[in-house]
């Protein structure tokens, strides 16, 4: 049994951007040309943080946030209506279907991490990119909701793969996310935290709301550190 | 021209001046259902919603109309259950905001959500853990139990009671009131408390989250206390309106007194309750999640005023006023306090919804704002469009307030009277 | 005799039958599947899935690149040696690039050539020097008698890998100035010193930001081996690097692309000119190549965007892009991932009249040792579609046409404001850095803000 997790090293976050536009190819994310910061789709967001002060006391940092895959009594996976939020009990990964979601909205609501993301349009790609469309994940139309979920795509490539090789664990190197694959400064990394626990210096985010988010972040500054 | 509709002995104005009355709120319907239309046709970017803003102007409303409508179920459980026969004067008027107010509401919703055609995957994948299953599960039986209920007041109608099985029908239907009244209470009392679980539960916001009873956070109990309170004032509110517009006195005034009692008691169980879970929310709840509660005030415009508004202003003093009897025989108070209880209830539910995601959890995130969209604003006055149309059809041709015979006076010159506001519906 | 109670009978035990029937149950699913099949939402091509490496052209850093490919179509980059930076993540939607050039009118721009003033020069202004085409491109203008220009290149090579210690003079050694994987894959083998007066995303990084220093006091206190570096690799930081002893191990000189020196060239001098922006890198503000050239001049653009110099060119022909191109980057050779769609233009077959891809037979890897030229041009991921992530859907990334302004400069976030210079406006947007000090902006160096600029500062003022 698994529990997959990320642990992100702030430090080393540059803010640059590719984990978020590797995220999107990977996930068939459409680009939405009205879309802003509000109502666009990114499952993996990378916010900047600073420590309020003035130039030049003014110190930033970058965060990258995506689904914490709470495990404790997930927020989202209780208050869904139909039941389209399901935690799988072997990866710890929080899934969501996209076919069966009403696209009530009220599991937005429920996430303190404004993680999850709604389909405020149609899809629509630039003429002929469909074909550069990855064939592991489906296309969501509008009206439904869709977060991080580790790359699902990857980690059923992974498992086929195992599959046809007659093994039964998958090679942790077959499944790797994008983002982390993506990453040039290795700020994030994907591991399995029954196996690989966080460093000493680790915090996770909203750690009082007891939702037992599977991302740790870890940063040498206080100021990061106080924030979190 | 439509006389043969209109019941035996009662005055209704000229076809042409209802015609003249209808217009406007038909034109205005159109136009709402174009902008539902956009919304359904082109998608929910139509609309100022976002992903921080998951839940706009219609959801605040949706829940705002409800409790409005409560009055149908709590009418009804005084008159059929408690027996509180003066409420038999207004119980048809009540039955008729309800149908309309979760009609109104459940039609928004299906514009609301994303994919409309999925709304049936909630019976079919039912979630117990989701308040919102429980919400939909009830107000789907309860619409149902509206929808019967109106059924016997449209059976009165003068035509349809020459037809003698519809006549009959009507009558057996009467028999099935208490049934129905009690399936609709006990209905109401789960989808009224579950409106305000909706909010109560979400322990990533913890400007919204309570503890409770058993598997209920306390909202839950707060909300159909303040439904049940507000029901009546509504109730009131809507009679006095229809008694200025039509000049007519519909009701004896002891009715109203009743309704506003009635009104007065709950507010102030209700303004207790909501005092105490207040203190213990300030005190324990919110900082053990982190988040000392005066931190969500500091944002402008979301002060602690509105706080006082809510406690204070709109419910500690109309329910003053609703509960003293020399007060409460003076109409102008009456009728103020039962429009400040409304506005109570109101903001509270604006403060569940908007305020409630409007205020940052992460450390750094920022303060968002939100201003619906026309075609929401649009969609939304559909609504009460649609209200106003089904209550002076159901008016004119059907015998609403069963006093009004009893009651008729000479109406007075007929004047061009400007048409006063809806109070929210 | 049916009566109506039997009609209503017949209506209701049917209504009633009929959901001890599959119908209604079927219909209602069908509305499930009808909802989850859109027509409108494209379904992915499934094929065959395989691997091909090929290199990344879109800077010079050339990261290698494992491209996921479904059928012949790559679906996903991601870099061999780490991760790559954004714009090369989407490297393979360059090709759907919605405002792509796609027409061009190669014999009627042949035509013009032919009719060009003789006694005027030749010119080809290669945009990325150092490659395969390039060498061809100087032989031609070597063998014509004509010149072989390029934009100025910084002044050294740098061993990033070799360093103990690096000053950094406003060098964005964090924003792409260097392979970003390389760079981070060294990050724990040096100390960095940031000099530089806003705090930029290197100075959030650094060991040490300071917003002035003296540069060669500082220099000669750091543990060696040291590297000074700015953003353009300047005369005076060569000579710095010499002087503390770096030269050969930290600096040393960098590759000469033979380019002919821009400001030596007479005015009015340049008959034709053929711009290879095939593989742009670094842009000259227009004007200082049009004084150049003479008044009926033949400008011949080979470009895939249409925001460059095709701008101003007479002719734009539209030629390949990555990963439809085939190209080199230090001796590695792409392998193109897609075929280039009907009407490019191969630049080095109408140039120079040669093959590039028999060129690219005889050309080698080098060992490079670590060593390489800096990049100073600007990452502008706008050609693919997905960089509204990074652009307006997170401002993660200053876009072009956007301003950063620090706080109390009287703009406000989002407001319309206007980049002035004595050549002309642009209309841009601000976007307020409490990072940057009171009086600075900053930009997006895009070619048509470097032809407004030139080398004067803008002022931005309310729009």
């Amino acid at each position: 049994m698994k529990r997959y997790g990320m642990h992100i090293d702030i430090d080393r976050c540059n803010g640059c951007g590719a984990c978020m536009v590797a995220c999107a190819v990977e996930n068939n994310i459409p680009p939405v040309a009205g879309a802003d910061d509000r109502k666009g789709i990114t499952p993996l967001r990378v916010y900047q943080i600073d420590n309020g002060e003035a130039y030049p006391n003014r110190r930033t940092a970058f965060i990258p946030m995506l689904c914490q895959q709470c495990g404790n009594e997930t927020p989202c996976a209780h208050v869904c209506p139909q039941q389209a939020v399901d935690v799988d009990p072997e990866t710890g990964i929080v899934g969501q279907m996209a076919e069966r979601c009403l696209g009530c909205r009220y599991c937005m609501a429920a996430c303190p991490y404004h993680a999850r993301y709604f389909n405020w349009w149609d899809p629509k790609w630039p003429a002929g990119m469909e074909a550069a469309l990855n064939p592991d994940v489906a296309p969501r139309q509008r009206g439904v909701v869709e977060k991080c979920n580790f790359c699902h795509g990857r980690r059923h490539a992974a498992m086929e793969k195992a599959a046809a090789a007659g093994k039964r664990e998958i090679d942790p190197a077959d499944y790797v996310p994008a983002c982390a694959e993506a990453c040039p400064s290795g700020a994030i990394r994907f591991v399995d935290l029954n196996a690989q626990a966080a460093p000493a210096d680790s915090f996770r985010l909203l750690e009082r709301l007891d939702t037992d988010p599977k991302i740790f972040y870890r940063s040498k500054k206080d100021w990061v550190k106080r924030n979190g | 021209m439509d006389k043969f509709l209109i019941a035996r002995g009662l005055k209704r104005c000229s076809t042409g001046r209802f015609l003249l009355w209808v217009g406007p709120w038909f034109a205005l319907l159109l136009f709402g259902l174009y902008a539902a239309g956009l919304c359904l046709v082109k998608g929910l970017n139509q609309t100022n919603m976002d992903n921080r803003f998951a839940f706009g102007l219609w959801i605040f409303l949706d829940l705002t109309v409800i409790a409005l409508g409560a009055g149908a179920f709590f009418t009804g459980f005084l008159l059929y259950i408690l027996k509180l026969d003066d409420l038999r004067a207004v119980i048809n008027s009540a039955v008729i905001i309800g149908l309309t107010a979760y009609s109104g509401a459940v039609a928004v919703l299906a514009v609301d959500v994303g994919q409309p055609l999925r709304a049936w995957f909630t019976f079919w994948y039912p979630n117990v853990h989701s308040m919102l299953t429980e919400v939909t599960f009830c107000i789907t039986c309860y619409l149902i139990v509206l929808a019967i209920e109106y059924v016997p007041i449209v059976l009165k109608n003068r035509r349809l009671k020459e037809v003698p099985s519809l006549l009959v029908f009507e009558f057996q239907l009467h028999k099935l009131m208490y049934v129905l009244a009690g399936v609709g209470t006990f209905l109401s009392f789960f989808h009224q408390g579950s409106l305000g679980g909706l909010y109560g539960v979400l322990r990533g916001r913890p400007f919204a989250f309570r503890e409770g009873l058993f598997i209920w956070p306390s909202t839950f109990f707060l909300f159909i206390l303040s439904a049940a309170a507000v029901g009546p004032s509504f109730v009131l509110l809507t009679t006095w309106l229809v008694e200025k517009i039509t000049k007519k006195q519909l009701v004896r005034t002891e009715v109203l007194q009743l309704l506003g009692r009635i009104s007065g008691l709950l507010l102030s169980v209700y303004v207790l309750a909501k005092t105490v879970d207040t203190l213990v929310w300030i005190n324990r709840t919110s900082p053990h999640a982190g988040f000392p509660a005066a931190q969500f005030y500091g944002w402008k415009p979301f002060g602690i005023e509105i706080l006082f508004a809510e406690i204070v202003l709109f419910g500690l003093l109309p329910a003053a006023i609703l509960l003293m009897p020399r007060l409460r025989a003076r109409r102008g108070l009456l009728v103020t306090a039962a429009a400040l209880a409304c506005c109570g209830v109101t903001l509270n539910r604006f403060v569940q919804t908007v305020q409630t995601l409007a205020l940052p959890t992460l450390p750094f995130d920022k303060f968002l704002s939100y201003t619906p969209s026309w075609q929401e604003v649009g969609t939304f006055l559909a609504v009460v469009a649609y209200g106003v149309l089904v209550y002076s059809f159901s008016f004119r041709y059907l015998n609403v307030f069963p006093e009004e015979r009893a009651l008729k006076v000479q109406p007075a010159a007929p004047q061009e009277e400007e048409e006063p506001a809806y109070a929210g519906r | 005799m049916t009566t109506r109670r039997a009609a209503v009978q017949i209506i209701a035990g049917a209504g009633v039958g009929a959901l001890f029937t599959p119908a209604p149950w079927r219909l209602v699913r069908d509305t499930a599947l009808w909802s989850e099949n859109w027509p409108g939402i494209p379904r992915p091509k499934r094929g065959p899935i395989s691997a091909k490496t090929t290199v990344c052209t879109l800077c010079p850093a050339g990261c290698a690149v494992r491209a996921r490919c479904v059928g012949d179509q790559p679906v996903s980059l991601a870099g061999v040696n780490g991760g790559l930076c954004p714009l090369g993540v989407i490297g393979h939607h360059l090709p759907y690039y919605p405002r792509r050039v796609k027409q061009g009118a190669p014999e009627e721009a042949r035509a013009a050539i032919a009719k060009a003033d003789p006694t005027k020069r030749v010119a080809v202004l290669d945009l990325r020097p150092g490659r395969t085409a390039s060498a061809l491109y100087r032989k031609a203008m070597k063998d014509q008698g004509g010149l072989y220009l390029a934009p100025p290149q910084p002044g050294a090579s740098v061993n990033l890998a070799a360093a103990k210690s690096v000053l950094s003079v406003g060098a964005p050694l964090f924003e792409g100035w260097l392979p970003p994987a390389e760079v981070f894959a060294a990050r724990d083998r040096f100390r960095l010193v940031q000099i530089e007066r806003e705090f930029s995303r290197t100075a959030a990084m650094a060991d040490v930001w300071l917003p002035s220093g003296d540069v060669a006091e500082i220099a000669r206190k750091l543990d060696g081996p040291v590297l000074v570096v700015d953003r353009t690799m300047s005369p005076a930081i060569v000579a710095l690097n010499k002087e503390i002893g770096g030269w050969g191990q930290t600096v040393q000189a960098a590759p000469d692309f033979g380019a002919d020196d821009l400001a030596s060239v007479a005015d009015g001098s340049i008959g034709v000119l053929y711009i290879d922006e095939s593989n742009a890198g670094e842009y000259i503000p227009w004007q200082e190549i049009e004084r150049k050239l003479a008044p009926n001049a033949v400008t011949v653009a080979f470009a895939w965007s249409p925001d460059g110099y095709a701008r101003h060119a007479k002719f734009v022909l539209p030629t390949a892009v990555f990963p439809e191109a085939l190209d080199d980057v230090d001796g590695r050779v792409t392998t193109p991932l897609l075929k280039a769609p009907e009407g490019v233009v191969d630049p080095v077959e109408f140039i120079a009249k040669a093959s590039l891809a028999d060129a690219l037979k005889e050309v080698k890897p080098k060992e490079d040792g670590g060593w390489r030229l800096p990049y100073t041009g600007t990452l502008d991921a706008t050609a693919s579609a997905l960089s509204t992530k990074v652009y307006q859907e997170s401002n993660l990334l200053l876009a072009p046409r956007h301003v950063a302004v620090a706080p109390g400069a009287g703009l406000a976030e989002n407001d319309a404001a206007v980049l002035e210079t004595s050549r002309g406006r642009l209309p841009v947007r601000v976007v307020v850095d409490a990072g940057l000090p009171a009086g600075k902006v900053r930009f997006l160096g895009t070619p048509e803000v470097l032809d407004l600029c030139g080398s004067e500062e803008p002022k931005v003022v309310r729009g």
